[in-house]
């Protein structure tokens, strides 16, 4: 597995340095001088995807084929790439948490605020990778990039439908909750007189917090659903790579 | 052949893909020999190497490497492959690939060995696989490939675009491994003289059939090109002629058995046939 590991990260290192260091600065130049805080969390979600393009490297030089007739298991094989994408996020998270104790934005919100969106944006990173994954060892990295687009298009769309079929008051709390209304459906709600609350409705968890909301078990939640996405991703994509023939 | 003295059976091997098919196919790679394996493009040599190697599963039939099936790890550690076109990401330097190896190999892996094959090679360790020439790469991939001392090498056309002078070292370094008499090699190619030089016995796989699998001497001994007049073919029985090719002046004939036809017909033109003729006249045969 180690031997594995370093080759992944040899050819990321080779492959993606002044890619990387270019993109760091960027983003938090970004964060920091423009006060764009967000771009702090997509940090985390493309060391990610560095990670996932691993796969194609493999593709290119044929390595997959190579690697079949070395002594590693297939569940070896496989999870060094999971193994080095959890790397990844981790990575990703302590760089952007890092940058967040020395942003000195006072838009960038509140130390508790900035966990739950290092830990939301880590959970995201999680799922797009569990996704990607799969589809990269049964289609091929390029024609994963297709599948996971439809993937999560046929997803959102099931869940836009699932929303659809609700009663249309728990439609507007979802709305209000997730930030899907717009100007427009913020500008109802001023004129409702829900200005107040709209912290609240909007997702700000912080004030969840504050307000004694049981924040605890949605960050259990998250963190047990991405381990046992992210899991079963490992195990559906060591099958696939059994069975892939070259 | 005992197949406890060989490094790699197969036994009524088949491979089906839409619009081929491999086998059924009987290959033997004793202990202490190199196997040439011959055939045209798309012939299924790479097909065969691939389930040999584990890489893909055979549809039908038994494999045997190294005592277990090709998907034992045990049988994995003791073989090494080197493939024309699939190796490791050309960012990486020797060292790093090294360095890799031996994370995967473990215990087996011998970093002096390697570091000695590279010295041997005249390669850069420090340089990325991309600054390498094509000899330089197939060098490193072989270097890779013995550095944990397998037992079997398994060669797809690791000789194909050399100049002779590398591919004259890396015969010789074929005919160093196989000494002990332990270890053996299959290897693909289409450079039929290298494998005159070195190979032991030759395989010829012929649109996913393999043909024959003879001994090299006998068969290069065996066989001959005639060169006569059509009617004197008569003379001949039946078993002795392979196939014919007519020309304005004449046939030119594959034959067997050289001793017997030249008996037969004393007059006749009679050459040695290489691997190269009796691969074009077994073809010109199934195309009838």
């Amino acid at each position: 597995m180690k031997g594995l590991l370093y080759k992944d990260l040899c050819t990321m290192t080779a492959r993606y340095k002044n890619n990387f260091i270019l993109l760091l600065v960027l983003y938090l130049g970004m964060a920091i001088l423009l006060d764009l805080s967000f771009m702090l969390y997509a940090l985390v979600f493309v060391l990610g995807l560095y990670v996932q393009t691993s796969l194609s490297f493999d593709e290119q030089s044929r390595w997959d084929v190579y690697g079949r007739t070395l002594p590693v298991t297939p569940a070896a094989m496989v999870g060094s790439k999971f193994i080095l994408g959890g790397c990844a996020i981790l990575a990703g998270c302590l760089i952007a948490f890092l940058a967040f104790v020395f942003d000195p934005s006072e838009t960038k919100g509140s130390p508790e605020e900035v966990l739950l969106g290092l830990l939301a944006a880590a959970c995201l990173t999680c799922f797009y990778f569990s996704l990607s994954m799969p589809l990269g060892y049964k289609f091929g990295s390029d024609r994963a990039r297709t599948a996971v687009i439809l993937a999560i298009f046929m997803l959102v769309g099931g869940l836009a439908a699932a929303a659809f079929a609700l009663p249309q008051g728990m439609q507007e709390s979802l709305g209000r909750f997730l930030g899907l209304r717009g100007p427009m459906g913020a500008a109802q709600d001023l004129a409702a007189g829900l200005a107040p609350g709209t912290e609240v409705w909007y997702g700000n968890l912080t004030v969840a917090i504050q307000e004694g909301g049981r924040i605890q078990w949605t960050i259990l939640v998250m963190l047990l659903a991405s381990a046992a996405l992210y899991a079963a991703s490992w195990a559906l994509s060591t099958a696939i790579y059994k069975k892939k023939e070259f | 052949m005992e197949t406890a003295a060989c490094n790699a059976v197969l036994r009524g091997v088949e491979k089906r893909y839409p619009g081929f098919t491999l086998g059924p196919v009987d290959l033997t790679v004793p202990a202490g020999s190199i196997v040439g394996l011959v055939g045209e493009n798309g012939a299924g040599k790479t097909t065969l190497l691939k389930l040999l190697t584990g890489i893909n599963p055979a549809d039908a039939g038994e494999i045997t490497l190294l005592g277990g099936a090709p998907g034992d790890l045990a049988s994995r550690a003791d073989l090494g492959v080197v493939f024309e076109d699939a190796y490791f990401y050309e960012s990486m330097t020797a060292k790093q690939i090294g360095k890799s190896l031996a994370g995967i190999f473990g215990g087996r892996w011998d970093g002096e060995a390697y570091r000695g094959l590279l010295a041997r090679f005249g390669l850069d360790a420090a340089k990325t696989v991309k600054t390498y020439s094509r000899g330089m790469r197939m060098k490193l991939s072989l270097a890779t490939a013995l550095a944990h001392h397998p037992h079997l090498l398994v060669l797809d056309e690791a000789t194909a675009g050399l100049d002779p002078v590398v591919r004259g070292e890396m015969l010789d370094l074929f005919l160093d491994f196989i000494q002990d008499e332990s270890r053996s090699i299959l290897i693909s190619s289409h450079i039929t003289s290298d494998l005159e030089q070195v190979a032991d016995s030759i395989a010829y796989l012929h649109r996913g059939r393999l043909l024959f699998q003879e001994d090299k001497d006998a068969l290069l001994a065996e066989y001959g090109i005639l060169r006569c007049r059509q009617e004197q073919l008569a003379a001949l029985p039946e078993r002795c002629i392979i196939h014919t090719r007519r020309t304005d002046f004449g046939c030119e004939t594959l034959v067997k058995d050289r001793a017997q036809v030249s008996r037969l017909l004393p007059g006749a033109v009679l050459d040695h046939a290489g691997i190269d003729d009796i691969m074009r006249f077994y073809s010109g045969r199934e195309k009838q």
